[in-house]
């Protein structure tokens, strides 16, 4: 059952309560027993209004389910192109001990670079305040506290004046390709097999 | 009137489209349009060019439907990123430099050849074939998007200028025709040296004339990533107005930056295994080629760069333990890239030819000497003494400044003065499709065109009567049809008589080409057909029907020959005979083997 049929079940059904709760009531001298067609009628009526609840619950349930597998796969993609393009997730998995600076120095110059590059073109990353750190400034009484943190000695009324310790950082869009076929999404790198 | 112009840069390694509003041509600035593309395995993405690479996987290598694209269920192939990124680790599988295969001399270009080493025969196609599936994919990528609005704005309902080498022969200009008429396009071809400078006259559209003076010869330097092409155009005046005139065309120069890349990584990786004893393998090889061609464009920017650090991260899993580091200074760079592609010449230098082995492999006839400069010597003497005034750079390379310079310095040293122009305002990786789509504009009437004609001079063998002598065939001789400059989109009849043509049984005939031999007229004889200037046509087999039955196979019919060259520089020879009952017979170059079409879209079978 889809959605729509779901929601049209409901409403037909709670038409139909109406009934049920004069049914309910003792019946008026005018009123005659409710025959036998009608009872039927209210039957059913019931067992669709159970039925409509179970399938929206159920499509609320896939929808939420689908939201989730998505997250998770675009987080794992955007891993991904990290991965493919600026070797972040191999750098982070290796021990690193035993490598003089320089030897990691010298990866993390390129790693730095490409990773760079997949930050600006997949998710143009800005700063959200953006003027220069330690210096004061200015914070809009409507700020948003999501996106502006306040510390220290925070006054209770505007105006908010302050040093800005970090200017923070925005994904002003997140851009991915688009994947189709039989693609297994939790994979992050393939493993590479040559054959000489 | 189609509702856009299209111009199209079909390079050697990459490909733009970008495309005007027809109807605001004339104000217009032609825009690029990002192509949707596999950009990996069951991925897929705009990019603003597409990589000409070709990629044929086995049934095991990519997952199922990883190729697929909107309009395409169960692709077995790709062209574009993902392609080009196997071309190194699965070198078998991936088809690259297409294009130049179209107009390679010793193979024909509509047998299926490509991958040339790939395992499979019957997963090979042809060069023809690989340049329709980029055609195609243009098509249904530009139908995806733009042209999904209305039925008006389908790709194959526009006005689209493909460009071609000024190189390409009327052999090579019909194979690019049939890739497209296969792919259900009608284009118009344009020499892409005339495109750069048509993107140079847009940009300039309102006050070009002041740049340049009467008389002056401009060159056009186009150097892409596989192929170098140069080009001559003459300003003329006519009546007080300037005209322009392309006057002379090179020849395939299959060098480009390429050539420069590797030549830099393998500069580098020859230094590691010297000093480090670092061995590096094809995988780290192509690391560092990328890697160098970052730091050759920092290097030819700027004359004070600092040394360029190179690094190519280790291979597997362990990044920072298997990363190799070095350096490239300025100086390496002007040894290997400057001195080396573009060493300081005379102009009477030419390049070297190597000697070549009695037996090798089969492949695309890659330059033996790789001095640029030396290539621009040769194709500037064998055009006059006039040297040019002015140049118009094209192609990536030319965005590097140390290279320019010294392409400058060296025609300013043949000039014997520095006054050397340079043409600038157009953009070296763009303005090839955004001139094919000024073209476009220019061919409504609505700018200043090129003049240009014939850009090559063709002949057809003709073999003397003598008596037999065993072991020795008959001396051959060519007989100029179309003269170098010959308008194109009209036909001559050839100055030549006492010709006779064998019908009625099947015959050779013999055909040759030259972009060299400007001074040829139709008509004239040249005696020796074994000269360096002169280059085979693939030869035609032919059997000319007789109808009359008077007629037997085999006569010898006297005929006069009659040359059209088509609006897109295709020869058709025409033989009619001389009194008589004036039957005509048409030679043409055709494709032989016509693969089936492609049925899987529906769109273009309207």
């Amino acid at each position: 059952m889809r959605i729509s049929d779901a929601f049209q079940a409901f409403f037909r059904v709670l038409g139909g309560a109406d009934l049920v709760d004069k049914s309910t009531l003792p019946p008026e001298p005018s009123t005659p027993e409710p025959d036998p067609e009608t009872a039927k009628k209210l039957v059913e009526a019931e067992a669709t209004l159970a039925e409509a609840v179970a399938s929206l619950t159920a499509a609320e349930a896939a929808q939420t389910e689908a939201a989730e597998v998505q997250f998770r796969d675009g987080a794992v993609y955007g891993l991904l192109l990290l991965q493919r393009e600026g070797r972040l997730i191999d750098f982070l998995q290796e021990n690193v001990d035993d490598y003089e600076d320089e030897q990691i120095g010298a990866a993390v110059r390129q790693i730095h670079r490409d990773c760079g590059k997949v930050l600006q073109e997949n998710f143009a990353m800005t700063a959200i305040v953006d003027e220069s750190e330690n210096e004061k400034t200015m914070v809009a009484e409507d700020f948003d506290p999501s996106a502006i943190k306040l510390t220290g000695k925070v006054p209770s009324e505007p105006p908010y004046k302050g040093f800005l310790r970090h200017k923070g950082w925005r994904a002003t869009k997140v851009h991915f390709p688009t994947r189709s076929g039989k693609i297994d999404p939790t994979v992050v790198q393939a493993a590479e097999v040559e054959f000489i | 009137m189609s509702q856009y112009i299209i111009g199209i840069d079909l390079g050697t390694t990459n490909i733009a489209v970008s495309y005007l509003n027809a109807e605001e041509a004339e104000e217009a600035v032609p825009e690029l349009f990002a192509i949707i593309q596999i950009t990996d395995q069951g991925e897929r993405d705009k990019r603003a060019t597409l990589p000409s690479f070709l990629y044929l996987p086995d049934d095991k290598e990519v997952s199922k439907k990883a190729l697929d694209l909107p309009w395409a269920a169960e692709r077995d192939y790709c062209v574009g990123a993902f392609a080009r990124k196997n071309a190194q680790l699965l070198p078998g599988k991936v088809i690259s430099s297409a294009k130049s295969w179209l107009c390679a001399q010793n193979v024909d270009s509509d047998s299926k050849i490509l991958p040339w080493n790939h395992e499979d025969p019957s997963r090979k196609i042809s060069p023809v074939t690989a340049t329709q599936r980029f055609l195609e994919h243009l098509r249904d990528a530009w139908n995806d998007s733009i042209g999904a609005d209305n039925a008006k704005a389908k790709f194959q309902k526009q006005d689209i200028v493909l460009t071609v080498p000024a190189s390409f022969d009327a052999v090579a200009r019909d194979m690019t025709m049939q890739a497209a008429k296969k792919a259900r396009l009608e284009v118009t071809l344009l020499e892409e040296p005339q495109a750069a400078f048509y993107a140079w006259l847009q940009a300039h559209n309102e006050n070009w004339r002041d740049r340049v003076a009467a008389g002056e010869l401009i060159l056009v330097c186009d150097i892409g990533g596989g192929t170098t092409d140069f080009s001559l155009i003459k300003v003329t005046d006519e009546g007080g107005d300037l005209d322009l005139q392309r006057v002379a065309v090179g020849n395939h120069i299959l060098l480009g930056g390429d050539n420069m890349d590797l030549a830099m990584a393998y500069g580098v990786a020859a230094r590691l295994l010297e000093e480090k004893g670092v061995k590096l393998d094809q995988y780290q090889i192509a690391g560092l080629t990328h890697a160098c061609r970052e730091a050759k464009e920092v290097l030819c920017a700027d004359a004070n760069a600092k040394p360029q650090k190179l690094t190519v991260l280790g291979r597997g899993s362990s990044v920072v333990g298997g990363t190799i580091t070095t350096e490239v200074t300025i100086e390496q760079m002007q040894e290997s890239l400057v001195d080396g592609f573009f060493p300081l010449c005379n102009i009477d230098d030419s390049p070297q030819q190597s000697t070549k082995a009695g037996l090798r492999t089969f492949g695309l006839d890659y330059e033996a000497d790789p001095a640029v400069t030396k290539h621009l010597a040769a194709f500037l003497s064998r055009h006059g003494d006039e040297l040019p005034g002015a140049i118009l750079f094209n192609g990536g390379v030319t965005k590097a400044n140390a290279l320019t310079s010294r392409i400058v310095e060296t025609i300013n040293g043949w000039r014997g003065k520095k006054d050397l122009t340079v043409l600038d305002g157009t953009d070296a990786d763009l303005a090839v499709a955004h001139g094919a789509c000024w073209y476009g504009n220019v061919r409504q009437g609505n700018a200043i065109r090129i003049r240009a004609g014939s850009a090559h001079s063709y002949y057809v063998a003709i073999e003397s009567s003598m008596p037999a002598v065993p072991g020795i065939s008959p001396p051959v001789a060519a007989l100029c049809v179309v003269q170098f400059g010959m308008e194109e989109g009209t036909s001559q009849e050839i100055p030549y008589s006492g010709l006779g043509l064998v019908v009625g049984e099947t015959t050779d005939f013999k055909f040759f080409g030259s972009a060299d031999r400007t001074e040829d007229n139709a008509g004239e004889i040249l005696q020796d057909v074994n000269r360096d200037d002169l280059h085979n046509l693939p030869s035609l087999s032919a059997k000319l029907p007789v109808e009359d039955k008077n007629t037997p196979a085999g006569t010898l019919v006297p005929v006069r020959l009659r040359a059209v060259l088509s609006e897109i520089g295709t020869l058709q020879l025409w033989c009619l005979e001389e009194g008589g009952s004036k039957r005509e017979w048409k030679l043409e170059y055709e494709i032989r083997s016509a693969e089936p079409a492609n049925d899987e879209d529906e769109e273009a079978k309207e």
